[in-house]
Formats: structure tokens, sequence, C-alpha cells
């Protein structure tokens, strides 16, 4: 059965409270809980105060967004460092991240980009994620990010398919964004609903929905809006296709609490949550 | 180099607007086939980043649009500094980049934020700020926004940061005969 979740990436009780009120899962992002020391970073002992009455009442899911799996030199220890802290103190279900790399040798590249489709990044990332399923011992999953360039001439694989290998590979699970498969759709012409066809779903383990912006043309994938119509019927189809899905998590970033409200928030999360009944 | 580092390393120099080298030309070539694609994904790294610092360092921040240079040193910081995944290193990277900036009062407000900061994280931590003009209405400028004049005034000040029983500031006007204190 899935489950519904929803990030939690403040301190703001009262939102925390209404997500805790509708969520069976609560979705954290460890980065987002850190605080900074002169040689990386470290969960901030009054984030670790927050957490703990929230994990006691809700399972907690762990989603990075630091560990730049993909970067051509390595992955980043400030990041791991992060979650050995969280998972010491609170044991999430699973943890995800992205297929994508954000540092290039360790500088940030302060965006996400996603990863060629070929075998020399297949050999790079798998060892990785091995030894990260080795390291935490509990479900790892990979996101699709939102492309930002069109699909590589170069490439080997489409991009379902460089999924669904990682994932024989490896035996990690997927987590499937659906929204930013819309992003996909607008910005690139990607046919959504070929690639959940060629995507291995027996291996979703998660799905993500949020809301974004057009932009200049684009679509953006700001986790700040309510999530539009395109968005809502794929996810419908990728709940009615991935039969294992454990969780379907409304992303929502903090600083949308406060533009948003928490109460328009907690509606979207009631309507989102109605497609688990479906 | 592989083709996976030299593609990630073009990119990085790109998105941060940093000289490429000739042995780049081949990916450049490749970034300039979507050129709206890297134009936007530059964009976007733009604003998180233009977020971040706004909220983390509000007084230098508003310093800096008042001169109409926030847009630019947005754009030469990231080019000249590695930055940092998180906000609170990024922050002090920031600051640091402006402590010496040619424009005394920027430098000033840079510095003085600094030291806050600092003074958050550590209950024992003082710092002394030269001051150009009268902090008094550049702050409440950059706190409130109220009118500021241009000419702040030609009296140079020192504030001094640190714990008390609560953190606070106190300017002194540099002139020893005359060392009115206030405090906020």
């Amino acid at each position: 059965m899935t489950r519904f979740a929803i990030t939690v990436d403040s301190y703001d009780t009262d939102f925390t409270v209404r997500a805790v009120a509708h969520a069976d899962l609560i979705e954290i992002t460890p980065d987002r809980w850190a605080m900074p020391t002169r040689s990386g970073a470290t969960i901030d002992e009054r984030a670790k105060r927050f957490l703990a009455p929230l994990a006691a009442q809700r399972p907690l899911i762990m989603h990075g967004v630091g560990l730049s799996l993909g970067s051509h030199d390595r992955v980043s220890g400030a990041y791991l460092g992060l979650l050995d802290e969280l998972f010491a103190d609170f044991r999430p279900l699973w943890h995800s991240e992205h297929l994508a790399y954000c540092d290039v040798d360790g500088e940030p590249l302060g965006t996400m980009v996603e990863l060629p489709c070929d075998e020399e990044t297949l050999d790079l990332i798998c060892p990785r994620v091995e030894e990260i399923q080795d390291r935490y011992g509990v479900p790892f999953l990979l996101e699709n990010v939102a492309r930002a360039f069109p699909r590589d001439d170069d490439d080997t694989y489409a991009s379902a398919d460089f999924v669904n290998r990682v994932v024989r590979r490896t035996g990690c699970g997927i987590l499937l964004d659906v929204h930013n498969l819309r992003c996909d759709v607008h910005n690139f012409g990607v046919d959504a609903l070929r690639y959940m066809d060629e995507l291995d779903v027996s291996a979703v383990r998660e799905i993500h929905i949020s809301g974004g912006t057009d932009y200049k043309g684009f679509r953006l994938d700001i986790h700040s809006r309510l999530v539009d119509a395109m968005t809502f019927d794929l996810a419908r189809v990728a709940l009615a296709r991935c039969r294992n899905a454990d969780a379907l998590v409304f992303e929502v970033l903090g600083e949308a609490i406060t533009t948003l409200g928490a109460a328009a928030i907690e509606a979207e999360a009631v309507r989102l949550k109605s497609l688990l009944r479906n | 180099m592989s083709d996976l580092a030299r593609r990630q390393r073009v990119l990085l120099k790109s998105l941060k607007g940093r000289p490429l080298d000739r042995a780049d030309a081949g990916e450049e070539a490749r970034l300039q086939r979507a050129a709206a694609c890297t134009a936007m994904l530059r964009e976007t790294m733009l604003w998180w980043r233009q977020l971040g610092i706004s909220n983390a360092c509000p007084l230098t921040v508003a310093v800096l649009k008042r001169a109409g240079r926030w847009p630019a040193i947005l754009v030469s910081f990231v080019r000249d500094t590695p930055g940092s995944t998180y906000i609170g290193i990024q922050a002090e990277h920031f600051l640091d980049y402006l402590a010496n900036d040619g424009d005394a009062l920027t430098a000033a407000v840079a510095r003085t934020e600094r030291a806050l900061r600092s003074s958050a994280a550590d209950s024992r931590y003082r710092a002394e700020v030269a001051w150009p003009c009268d902090p008094a209405p550049v702050l409440n400028h950059c706190l409130n926004g109220t009118p500021l004049d241009a000419d702040a005034g030609m009296q140079a000040f020192n504030v001094r940061i640190g714990w008390s029983d609560a953190c606070s500031l106190q300017w002194l006007e540099s002139d020893p005969m005359d060392n009115r204190a206030t405090t906020a």
C-alpha cells in the first residue's frame, strides 16, 4: 500500500503539526538541517531536538541534494557525514538521491545537472551506489532530475534504460519524480508515458510530486507552487503503474510556507492524498 | 582527462562566468548549441544564490542594492569564489569577499554583518569595525528601508560588536575627544 508523505525542512512548528496530521511518513533533506563547520558540515543540535519528536510520531525517509553521485572525481564526503549523523539518531526507512551531479572538483555548481547515459557513467556511479547501500543497510533510491539540456547525441542509452541498468547492476530502487518528468515534457518534448513504459516500474519505491513554474519558456522545478493539472495526471498514471511504490511524497520547500501559506499547502496535501484512494 | 571530467569542468566555468581554455572548445560548442538552456541554468543558479545570500546577509545586500551594485557583485562573487553548498559558509564567503571593497561604506557594512554572525555563534567573540560615517542611519536604512541621505556624514566611527547581556552594537565617534557612545 502506498503511503503519503510530506517534506518537512523548516522549523515551522505550525506547518509541521499540519504535515504530521496528514502524512504517514515525513521526508527530510539532510542538507537543509546542516550547519557549516570549517571542515564541512554537521547536523545542527537544534535540528536534532526538532526532529526527535517528529520521528517519534512518523517514520522518517531521507532525500538528499548534496551527494553529487555523478561527479567525475568523488561523491561529497560532507553529505555522507550528515547521513551518518542522521542514521545514528533517526533510523530512516530508506533514503534517496538524484541521478545527477552538483559538485565539480569539490566546488558546488549551485545547481543540479543530469548525467550522460553511457557506459563511462555507469562504471563511475554503480560502485558508488553499492558502497552507499553497504554503508547504510537500508534501500537507496535514485531520482530522475529535470533535464537542464536536451538529450545528447552521444548518449548510448535512453534515459529510462539508463536508470534500469543502474538498478540491475546495483539493486537500488527508483524514485520517480513526476514533476521533473513534466518539466522534461515541456522543455524538451520528452514523452512521459513512453518514459514510464520503458522504466522498470517494479523498482519504483517512491514517487515525488511538486509544483513548479513557467519562466521564459521553460518549466522550472522549484517546489514552491501548488501542483498543476498535468503533474497531477502524471502522478495518477505513475501510481497506477508503480504498484510497488511505498510512498507518494509531496515535496514543498520551507520557503513556500511563507508564500503559499500553511493552510494552502495543507489543502493541497489533502488533494494529493486523494490520489491514493483511486 | 576523461570526457565526463572535461564536460563537468567546462560547465562549471561557463555557469560561473570564468574564461574557457582552448582545450575546452569542443564542450563549449556543445553548450553553445544549447545556449538557451545554458543561460537558463546559469540564471537559475544565480537566482538561488541571490535568494540565499539575501536572506543571510540582509544588511550588506541592502547597501549594495541602494548603490545599484547588487546584480554585478553577485555575478563577480560567483565567478571569483568557489561558493558552498551550505548557506552559512556561503554567507561568510560573501561578507569576506566584500570586507575590503573599494567602497568604504560597503566594506564597513560587510565587516559589521560578518562580525554579527560570528558574535551570534560565539558569545566570547568581540570585534571593532571602522565606519566612514555614522552607522545609525545606514543600519536603519538597511533594516527598515528608511531614506538615507547621499551624504551620511563624514565623521568616522568605530563600531564595537559583542555580547554583554545581549548581542549589541556600540558605536563611538572616532574622535577621542568626543567619544559619544550609542548602543543598539
